[in-house]
């Protein structure tokens, strides 16, 4: 059985999506997904950061061979935001989450600079939501990456959907950026991995999508069996202190 | 003044215009603002025909008057690279064009592709600027076009309104990290200019109008000024003249 390791999925509740990490853990086993990397639902992303953060660093201590855990902090927050991040960060959590459409800024402002400048001194990978016009595109991720070469960035979803053709052109130059294969269909995850198969990472951005559903697109679009290796645990295995 | 961002609008564009300004009541306006200089791309070659409508740009405005009217080429790149080609070698050769206009959203394409990357290409070899409609996604945000800028850093590239209104900290951004991004006013609220100023690299920042925007007579009366205004509250009295004439005289000399 080929290792999975799924780089998004979201716990807690919230107004539009809920899920338990029971819930979770049970379609992991069901698809034979090893670990997940775990972010709070939206309304902790966007407000209470410090609760979500607590509540995924509590859900990784329960089931520490299952589940990584990435913090949240609103860049709006300023010093306080930073101190919350180190915080999170000492805490166990070991990677951190933005969607900037949810959190009010554009990738490439500089407000986020001090909380990346945290992620490199931690030595973290960053995740950020792209797709969503006009704050959270995969070309203002290039050029934040490109202000931090030294810490590496997950581009979630890849641009999906309006977006998914800026994704490779926006990793041009670009060694420090990973691309999130959740949300897309099979013909764009082939198109990814066949120019960058050392760069696509699998998720699932459940329950926003399914576990199941995501894997499926994967095979579908990736037949070779040494980059699907790849995009299901090797690509991310590189980067994660497992 | 030198005005970088400016149109000339036939019959039909915008959508049921039955109107088409004059080369004579465009110099009139510009006149009356005290604008030395236009750079003029036609509407009509984005949306209808390049060929047909570059050189009616060439013949009515740009042959008569050189140098008041300066010409932006328009190539529509679903007639293919060869045509592009030939169409840029055409403007910059014969016509005499001094710089390119892409309109990724009304002509429907997203920029980062082949027949793009190769105009971009041909924009470096004739030494002409490109100057991109910005601020809209999907196919006109201003990430995306700072992305072409760095493929091509010995191409001026000159984001057509820095951002408009909702991509204005992209723009400054850019302007930061990359040595060829221009920032041409048009369209910004007056604290996001107030911001560029402080932030973006001073000598990127061009004025522009987009006149004559909406082809409307009575837009014309008022357009330049409204630009103008937004760019004088913003500057707070500070002095501007590189703004209204310096940094465009460095692209195209």
């Amino acid at each position: 059985m080929m290792r999975k390791i799924d780089v998004i999925s979201f716990v807690g509740e919230d107004f539009y999506s809920s899920q338990a990490p029971e819930a979770l853990l049970r379609e992991m086993d069901r698809n034979h997904v090893e670990r997940t990397m775990i972010a709070p639902v939206e309304k902790y992303t966007a407000v209470y950061n410090e609760e979500g953060n607590r509540m995924v660093a509590d859900i990784c201590r329960r089931w520490p061979d299952r589940f990584l855990g990435y913090a949240v902090c609103s860049p709006w927050r300023g010093k306080q935001g930073e101190r919350e991040l180190k915080r999170a960060l000492e805490d166990g959590l070991t990677a951190v989450y933005f969607n900037s459409a949810v959190q009010g800024f554009t990738i490439s402002d500089d407000i986020v600079d001090p909380l990346i400048a945290v992620c490199a001194e931690y030595q973290v990978p960053v995740y950020f939501h792209t797709g969503t016009p006009a704050y959270a595109l995969p070309f203002q991720l290039h050029f934040l990456a490109e202000r931090f070469p030294e810490v590496m960035f997950i581009m979630g979803h890849s641009g999906a959907n309006d977006f998914s053709g800026d994704a490779l052109p926006a990793v041009w130059g670009s060694p420090n950026i990973l691309l999130d294969t959740s949300l897309n269909l099979g013909v764009s995850i082939r198109a990814l991995a066949k120019s960058e198969p050392d760069k696509v990472v699998f998720g699932s951005a459940a329950p926003r999508s399914r576990l199941g559903y995501e894997i499926q697109r994967v095979e579908e679009g990736i037949k070779d069996m040494e980059t699907l290796e790849k995009v299901f645990s090797g690509n991310i295995l590189k980067i994660l202190k497992l | 003044m030198i005005d970088t961002h400016g149109h000339v609008m036939g019959k039909g564009y915008p959508l049921g215009s039955d109107y088409a300004i004059a080369a004579k009541e465009m110099l009139e306006v510009i006149d009356r603002h005290g604008i030395s200089q236009i750079w003029l791309s036609h509407c009509n070659a984005m949306a209808f025909d390049d060929s047909v409508y570059n050189r009616e740009l060439y013949l009515e405005y740009v042959k008569p008057y050189p140098d008041r009217f300066v010409g932006f080429a328009c190539v529509d790149p679903f007639k293919g690279m060869e045509h592009c080609r030939e169409e840029i070698r055409r403007c910059a050769e014969e016509y005499g064009f001094k710089g390119i206009k892409i309109h990724s959203w009304i002509q429907g394409f997203a920029i980062h592709h082949p027949i793009l990357y190769d105009v971009l290409e041909k924009a470096g070899r004739y030494g002409m600027p490109v100057l991109f409609h910005d601020g809209t996604p999907p196919y006109a945000d201003t990430s995306q076009i700072a992305g072409m800028a760095e493929r091509f850093p010995e191409v001026p590239v000159i984001l057509g309104h820095a951002g408009l209104y909702d991509s204005y900290r992209a723009a400054i951004s850019a302007s930061q990290q990359l040595d060829n991004i221009y920032l041409c006013l048009v369209g910004s609220t007056i604290q996001s200019i107030a911001e560029m100023l402080k932030k973006a690299r001073r000598n990127r920042i061009l004025f522009g109008s987009d006149f004559c925007f909406g082809n409307d007579p009575d837009v014309y009366q008022t357009l330049i000024d409204d630009r103008l205004d937004s760019l004088r509250e913003a500057a707070d009295g500070e002095k501007i003249d590189d703004i209204l004439y310096g940094n465009a005289g460095q692209i195209i000399k």
